[in-house]
């Protein structure tokens, strides 16, 4: 019995957090506020009807403004009143409900756990498997402290505890999940709903069926591209967005696997490049030429000054640019 | 009889109903989400899971919940 009552405690404690966080605040009290204008006013209503009985003309002047302004704010206080009741027509949970709610999701939830320090309360969900692309399982967190009565903006925190993040976005660990903050989509007015009552065990079960669902129109990212797409050079995965195409073998591969041409400087593939057999930078085949049984790229090439023909740079005279044939030739006829 | 009956289809609803005395979950589900198929939801009678001939008794509170609902991305 006491075991029972010492486990529960903590549980106790924090539906009495939640009560406390789903409860209308006294300083935002919708009809604390008119009924404080309405006050006002009537008190300015009386030193009006004062002044006049005591024809003390220069205050009922005064008097007429301020009152005027009391009642512009009345109005205003007023039908700011009549909004908030019509949007909230339910009192807050009770105790014993929201109690309720944590033993129902401590029940039917894996690895369920609340921290009083953190005011939160936390439970696992999955494995999630969407259109066969695994996604591990995923802990969702209700920090209880930023529970608003009309919102869940920031409440929840979704951690993938396996993550296979979307390919080169680390931060999107599900089709709708970015930064461990859930698109609720269509679960979004429900899920308002379930946590202005209390409704905690609902609030989970909608996040998990939003978690456990694939939406093709509306995912950060699809799962069509999840993994990305593989290079076919080194065979690493990458979103097909970072891939570059070689303009010799059309492949699209990675840009640890590209590169450019050094004389035209268009992109090729590792594959599609190779040394110039003289500078010995890397060219791609449109560049490189075959003389004397070599390759040699356009900026090694240079026509012989005497002959014409084309010739490896480093078969020419550097001083004279003349090829060693006519060379020797012109030292023949010299002799 | 009534009971208090917890949609979360939708615009989530949550209220007291009148339902025929002994109706039955399936009944009761059949008669307020027509055309849609229970195996997609997730019934709790009293906060408990439920067989689909149980019978539902005055001030039973009954929750559906699909469990497939599509997300977004970013509002």
């Amino acid at each position: 019995m006491n075991d029972a009552r010492t486990r529960q405690r903590p549980l106790l404690r924090l539906a009495a957090r939640v009560v406390e966080r789903l409860s209308p605040r006294s300083d935002d009290d919708p009809i604390a506020a008119v009924t404080q204008m309405h006050r006002i006013a009537d008190e300015k209503a009386r030193l009006l009807q004062r002044a006049s009985a005591n024809g003390w003309a220069g205050a009922v002047g005064d008097l007429r403004i301020e009152l005027t302004d009391r009642l512009e704010r009345l109005v205003a206080s007023a039908k700011s009143t009549i909004e908030s009741l019509r949007r909230r027509p339910a009192p807050p949970p009770r105790l014993s409900d929201v109690f309720a709610e944590l033993r129902q999701l401590e029940s039917e939830f894996d690895d369920f756990a609340i921290d009083l320090k953190l005011r939160t309360v936390s439970a696992v969900i999955g494995p999630v498997v969407l259109e066969g692309v695994r996604l591990g399982r995923f802990r969702l967190t209700l920090d209880v402290g930023k529970l608003e009565p009309d919102s869940h903006d920031g409440c929840f925190l979704v951690d993938a505890l396996e993550p296979n993040p979307a390919a080169g976005e680390r931060n999107i660990t599900h089709p709708h999940v970015s930064d461990g903050r859930v698109c609720a989509g269509e679960a979004e007015i429900p899920l308002v709903a379930a946590l202005r009552q209390g409704r905690l065990f609902d609030a989970f079960a909608l996040l998990r069926a939003v978690l456990n669902h694939y939406a093709p129109d509306s995912p950060y990212v699809s799962l069509d591209t999840w993994g990305g797409v593989n290079c076919p050079e080194c065979g690493k995965s990458g979103p097909a967005d970072e891939l570059t195409s070689c303009m010799s073998c059309r492949r699209e591969v990675c840009n640890d696997c590209s590169s450019y041409c050094r004389c035209c400087d268009t992109t090729r593939c590792d594959d599609c490049l190779e040394p110039c057999e003289v500078c010995r930078l890397q060219c791609c085949g449109g560049c490189l030429e075959e003389l004397d049984e070599r390759h040699v790229c356009e900026h090694c090439r240079k026509a012989c000054k005497e002959c014409g023909e084309p010739f490896a740079t480093d078969r020419l005279d550097r001083a004279t640019g003349v090829c060693k044939g006519c060379r020797l030739s012109a030292a023949d006829e010299a002799a | 009889m009534k009971v208090m009956y917890l949609n979360n289809d939708g615009g989530g609803f949550a209220d007291v109903v009148e339902a025929p005395q002994g109706q039955t979950v399936a009944e009761f589900f059949a008669s307020r989400m027509p055309n849609r198929d229970a195996s997609d939801y997730l019934v709790r009678v009293n906060r408990l899971p439920c067989s689909a001939d149980q019978a539902l008794r005055d001030g039973d509170r009954i929750s559906v919940t699909p469990t497939k609902i599509e997300g977004a991305a970013g509002k």
